[in-house]
Parts: C-alpha cells; structure tokens; sequence
C-alpha cells in the first residue's frame, strides 16, 4: 500500500500560539492609536465648541455690558441709595435713646418725692451717674425702688449707690451709678 | 550562547505595535495633556463669563424696572439725613434754633473741623454772635462722624424736648455724651452735649464694577426711609455764600 507524502509544511502549536499572539498584539495597538486619536479629535472639537460658546458669550456679555453702562447715572443713583439707607438704618439701630433715658431719670426723681437732681449724665455706652440731693432717706429708699421696679427692670440694670453722705444742716447728698439699656431709635 | 539562532525576522512582527506606542507615548505628554488642560482652561473661563453674563442679564432686568426719578426723589430725602458733606453751616445755625426753640440759652457750639481746615477756620457760635475761638473742639473720627460740643443752659424739661428732638431730626444726630449740671438748687442746669452728626461721601467702586450686582431697598430699609421721612427737618436753612478773599465781608460790595 503506497503511503502518502505531505507537501504541507508542519505546522507546530507553538507557531499557531506565536501568530495568534501576533495579530492580537498588532490588533491591540492599533485599537489603541485609534481610540487616542478619537479621544484627541473629540477634546478638539470640544475644545472648538467651548471656544465658539465663550467668544458667543463674551459678545452677549459686552452688549449687556453695553446697556448698562447706558444707565450709568441711574445705576450710581441707587447704589448711592442702597448705600444709605443701610448706613442710616445702622445708625439708628445702634443709637442710645439718651431723651429716655434722660425722661424716665427725671420721672423717677420726681416719683421719688423731694429729690433734686444736680447732676446726671448719660454717655453713648450707657453708663449713667445721677446725682442729687434730698432730705431723707425714705426718699432714696423710693428712688432705689423706682429704680429697680420690675416695671422698668429692661430699662435700667446694675444700679449701685456709689456714695451717699450728709452734712449738719444739709440734706442726703447721693451718687448713683446704673446702666441704660435700651438701644436704637426706631421704635420711639 | 548562540547569536546565530537569533532571528531578526521575528522582531519584525512587533515593529507596528512598538511604533504605535512610541507614538502614544509621545502624544501624551505633549499633545494630549497641553490639549487636556487648555480644554479644562477654556471651560472654566467659559463658566465665569457665562457667570458674569448672568449677572449682567439680571443687573440689566433690575436695572429696566427701576424708576430713575422715583430713586432721585429718595436719594433727595435721604441727602438730608444723612448728607455727602459736614454741611456745617445750615447743621450749626439748625442746632442753634432747635435749642432755642426748646427755651435752651445756647452758650457755645464749638466745633473744629478737623485735619483738613487750618485752626483759624475754627469757629464758635455763642449767643452773642459768631466768633472765632481757639478753645473750640470738635472730635472728627475717621469714620464719617462729625462731631459737635454744646453748651446750653436750661430746664431739664428742656432738655428733654431738646434731645427728643434731635433724635427726631431729619440730619441725623447723636447724643454721645449728655451731662446736666446744677451747682446752685435751683431747676436751671448747665448743659454740656456731645453730638455725634454722621455724614457719608459717595463711595468709590473698584474691581469690575459693571457685573457687581445691583442692590435693591428691602422691606426693612423702605421702612427706614418712611420714619425718617416723617423726622422734623432742621437743617433745611439757606445760608448765602459771600464771595472768599475779600477784604470786608460785610461791606456789601
């Protein structure tokens, strides 16, 4: 029996792996290049469209721009107004109603009975000093109370007796020191 | 170790692959990345201006509605609140006839103007007519705040009305510091007073002032502006202007 001849070449597995291994490299690769070169042309064109988005902004932007500037003495108007208004309202929310205080002192005293006020002043903390005189000790008893009655306690705090004295012949001379409250005039 | 068996022919193979990552080894770093960047450069700048586009937009929307003689007419009221200037003249002669007005004897308002005027632009209005002084002072604080001495003599009745009053004018006013002194028993008091009269320059805008956005009078400042609208205006005297370096003021020429 007449054996037959290959004429193919043998073609051994490890040669098969080999240009199995080749092609993917080479397919790897290219896909590879492709996909940077995607990626770069698509960070173009959105480099492209990011520019032609700004420069369409940056037009709209200067005719705005354009409009405003129009109403130029309009716009300083009511920021000089705005401007204002808020300081004025500052001021008038941190002021020391010094007229109440300098009212209700005068109150108190006449409540008081025969004190005379000889000397008050009310600074911009609201540190007060009363001084005064009177002819008996029942009277700055009632004045302390004034003072400090629940009616007026948001008004007044700290009330000391800084000194009293009295000479023969001559009525209570006293010094009272306290604090005024109450801030802002906004609600007279 | 045998060269000869090594086949050149099979490093052809990876000739493409090799060339192909040089290649994007050196689109990277110098291609891909400077793209990169410029991109993420474009879209912030991008962002800000579609930001001050914004701005722009609603400043303009605001700026239609408003009513330029409406915030004149506001601007107008609160100039005599609070004004640009010291406007010392028409504040002083204002002061004066309030005080007088409450039964006060006006002993002095002394007053120095500060850094800015030489000493003989220092002034005191007594009630024997306006004289020079030296002794006057006037503590001008760095904040806008002018502020004026005032010697009084009166009740404290008086002085009630006097302080109610001047916390009810138009031109603002601050009592700083208030002292009432009675020596003698008697219901007549000497009466020093510090009066804190703030006044504001327009302020200067800096920066991109066009996309800075506008603002509007809320409820709370329309409020403000209705009280201090209804204040006593006590400032509001015209006080003529003569003509500067002349040598007889009162000369009539």
């Amino acid at each position: 029996m007449a054996q037959g001849i290959n004429l193919l070449p043998e073609i051994s597995d490890k040669d098969t792996r080999t240009e199995v291994y080749k092609k993917k490299v080479n397919v790897i690769a290219i896909t590879s290049l492709l996909a940077i070169a995607l990626i770069f042309m698509g960070l173009f064109a959105y480099q492209l469209f990011l520019q032609t988005s700004r420069s369409r902004v940056e037009g709209e932007s200067k005719e705005k721009q354009e409009q405003i500037l129009t109403q130029q003495t309009k716009e300083i108007s009511q920021r000089t107004l705005v401007d204002k208004v808020t300081e004025i309202d500052k001021l008038l929310g941190e002021a020391v109603p010094t007229a109440r205080a300098v009212a209700t002192l005068s109150d108190i005293a006449k409540k008081s009975g025969d004190v005379l006020v000889v000397k008050l002043s009310v600074r911009s903390d609201g540190d007060v000093i009363f001084s005064g005189t009177t002819g008996s000790t029942t009277s700055i008893q009632k004045l302390f109370r004034n003072l400090i009655d629940t009616g007026i306690l948001s008004t007044f705090a700290n009330v000391s007796l800084e000194s009293l004295s009295k000479e023969e012949d001559q009525p209570y001379n006293f010094t009272i020191n306290l604090d005024f409250l109450p801030r802002g005039l906004k609600n007279k | 170790m045998n060269f000869t068996k090594f086949n050149l022919a099979s490093l052809k193979t990876f000739v493409v692959p090799t060339l192909i990552l040089i290649t994007i080894l050196l689109i990277v770093p110098f291609a891909f990345v400077p793209l990169l960047n410029n991109v993420k450069e474009t879209n912030k700048k991008l962002q800000s201006e579609q930001e001050r586009l914004d701005s722009l937009a609603n400043k303009l929307k605001i700026l239609n509605a408003l009513d330029e003689s409406d915030i004149n007419d506001k601007l107008a009221k609160t100039e005599q609140v609070l004004p640009v200037g010291k406007s010392l003249a028409s504040l002083v002669v204002g002061i004066q006839n309030l005080a007088v007005g409450n039964k006060l004897s006006v002993e002095s308002i002394t007053l120095n103007p500060g850094s800015v005027a030489t000493d003989s632009a220092t002034t005191t209005n007594d009630n024997s007519g306006a004289s020079a002084s030296d002794n006057s002072r006037v503590r001008e604080q760095s904040n806008n705040i002018l502020v004026l001495e005032l010697s009084l003599r009166g009740t404290v009745s008086s002085v009630q009305k006097f302080l109610s009053q001047i916390q009810t004018a138009k031109r603002l006013m601050f009592t700083n510091e208030v002292s009432l002194d009675s020596s003698e028993e008697s219901r007549n008091y000497a009466i020093k007073l510090f009066l804190d009269t703030p006044f504001k320059p327009v302020a200067k805008s800096e920066g991109d002032f066009v996309s800075q956005p506008l603002p509007v009078l809320s409820e709370k400042d329309l409020e403000t502006l209705n009280l201090v609208d209804r204040f006593i205006n006590v400032t509001n005297i015209k006080i003529t202007e003569v003509q500067t370096g002349v040598k007889d003021p009162f000369s009539g020429n």
